[in-house]
């Protein structure tokens, strides 16, 4: 606990500051075959998204809904991500509860009214662990949607944050995330303040709440700024080579 | 498998054009897709390499444990294979629909490098007490034909690029020992892997022979046939997949065509381990 926050200078065990996020990398439309597909790493923790669709359910009728879209969500981690070797990329209890999870996200922000009898697909693979791995699948699976082109109300941009020494930290690494202090994970819209993701399982003294959502809302915010700055500049280089063209 | 849709008229075509030694995207029959490799993007593993074959995209990354030998083979390690066909590469791959086609390509990659074919003994710490379990694991990230020769390409690769810390070991009066890593960080051991078998898928189609095949020329294949060859030549493993039937005869003809493109594969092979940057590409 003493070495995750040093006292004196106030820096994290990577030494970073408590409000600092991890160097966030991303890559959109690294897959050809997908409608959508985005590559982010935050610091050490690597995942990839992929969107298919909008297109007819795979089901049947019988999984349609009339009047919107069905998300159909896949949240696995690739055997080899963590220090320890996996024995199964999906269908354990954890990964079975964060596809739900990712599910009631995405089903918060995608316009499905806009897409009846149909189906999106948005499949997430951890490939190198390093905490919030959650986080950074929301990032990318963000980005993997507006790839596809997929009308969404706004950006959902995700943050971890953890309690030491009474500083709330963002963006928390392995290290931070199994030193049994507190920690939840937060999706918001940036753009309206709206919160929808709230996810954690470790218990935290209610008056610290207020401090550490303040910090979560403000990475998430950075995130955003990351993520939308990325988009920009890939939107400016297609118009250009399209403007070129014509 | 995930598999192209096309109508009877585009495979009409494709299968024209094959018999004209011209496929879709222009390529000869016995022409690889452009390969490249990127190695050591998996932190946390002993060894990790990405392989990019056409649109084919796979992740191999080895990781190892400390294990006790068989009983029966007390000085060799162990050596296991694990592939996930992630829903990435393809939407029916979601839940358990890809867990047939990965356990078609762990049972080719674990013929293919059996003990037969790699030297298991290198992987022994003390003979009868201890070894190392390697475990290859594959993602695949991105399916567009040709998986087999994709995975054992990269499995190769991987192996190669794997550098295990040299252990320090103790042994009491009792008979029981005690390891721990060398004082020297940076001794590691390397496996020797150059004669493990390169994969060469050959695909069947109407009446000529492609290599390489893509996701379009996988869906009108009636038989593909698959051999490992050395890299002295020899064949060290063959399988025929694919509902069709195949004359004895033409099995000479595709040999030949196989052992060219092995040579091939050999020599990206050889120039990929050797290079000093992480990655290396073929056109």
């Amino acid at each position: 606990m003493a070495t995750l926050l040093d006292p004196i200078i106030g820096l994290r065990i990577d030494g970073r500051r408590p409000n600092e996020l991890r160097k966030i990398q991303c890559e959109v439309g690294v897959f050809a075959q997908a409608d959508g597909s985005a590559i982010v790493s935050q610091g050490n923790t690597k995942v990839v998204a992929t969107v298919y669709g909008p297109h007819e359910n795979r089901g049947g009728r019988s999984k349609s809904l009339h009047d919107k879209a069905v998300i159909n969500c896949q949240y696995s981690v690739a055997t080899f991500s963590g220090t320890e070797r996996k024995n199964k990329p999906h269908g354990d209890w954890k990964t079975v509860e964060m596809t739900s999870h990712l599910k009631q996200t995405f089903e918060a922000v995608i316009l499905t009214e806009k897409f009846p009898k149909s189906q999106i697909d948005i499949y997430v693979e951890v490939l190198q662990s390093d905490g919030s791995n959650y986080c950074a699948c929301v990032n990318a699976a963000t980005l993997a949607i507006i790839d596809a082109g997929i009308p969404i109300k706004d950006y959902v941009c995700a943050c971890s944050v953890s309690l030491i020494r009474d500083t709330p930290l963002i963006d928390i690494n392995h290290l931070e995330e199994s030193s049994g202090s507190p920690h939840f994970t937060l999706a918001l819209l940036p753009n309206y303040d709206q919160i929808v993701l709230l996810e954690s399982a470790s218990r935290m003294h209610v008056d610290y709440l207020d401090k550490m959502m303040e910090s979560a809302m403000v990475g998430c915010k950075d995130i955003y700024a990351v993520l939308n700055k990325y988009i920009k500049s890939r939107v400016g280089t297609i118009s250009k080579n399209f403007s070129n063209l014509i | 498998m995930s598999e192209a849709f096309l109508s009877e008229y585009e495979k009409i075509f494709l299968l024209h054009g094959v018999q004209d030694d011209l496929r879709l995207d222009g390529r000869a029959p016995n022409d690889y897709r452009p390969i490249r490799v990127e190695f050591e993007n998996i932190n946390n593993s002993y060894g990790s390499c990405q392989l990019i074959l056409g649109d084919t995209k796979v992740v191999a990354a080895v990781k190892a444990e400390l294990d006790t030998p068989d009983v029966c083979t007390p000085d060799m390690g162990k050596l296991d294979f694990f592939v996930d066909c992630s829903a990435n590469a393809a939407p029916e791959f979601q839940g358990r629909g890809g867990e047939q086609i990965a356990s078609q390509i762990v049972n080719i990659l674990t013929n293919l490098f059996s003990s037969k074919n790699f030297d298991l003994t290198q992987l022994c710490v003390v003979p009868g007490k201890k070894c190392w379990h390697l475990y290859v694991d594959i993602v695949l990230l991105e399916s567009s034909g040709n998986l087999y020769d994709a995975c054992a390409l990269a499995t190769k690769l991987a192996l190669s690029r794997a550098r295990f810390p040299k252990l320090k070991i103790k042994s009491d009066d009792e008979g029981q020992v005690e390891i721990d890593f060398a004082d020297d960080v940076d001794e590691v051991i390397q496996l020797n892997v150059e004669s493990l078998p390169h994969s060469v898928s050959v695909c069947k189609i109407g009446n000529s022979y492609v290599v390489d095949s893509d996701l379009k020329e996988e869906s009108v294949t009636k038989v593909r046939i698959m051999f490992g060859f050395d890299d002295k030549g020899n064949i060290r493993y063959t399988s025929k997949d694919g509902f069709g039937s195949l004359d004895p005869d033409s099995l000479y003809s595709i040999i030949d065509i196989a052992k060219n493109s092995s040579i091939k594969l050999q020599q990206f092979y050889t120039n990929a381990i050797s290079t000093t940057n992480n990655e290396y590409y073929s056109s």
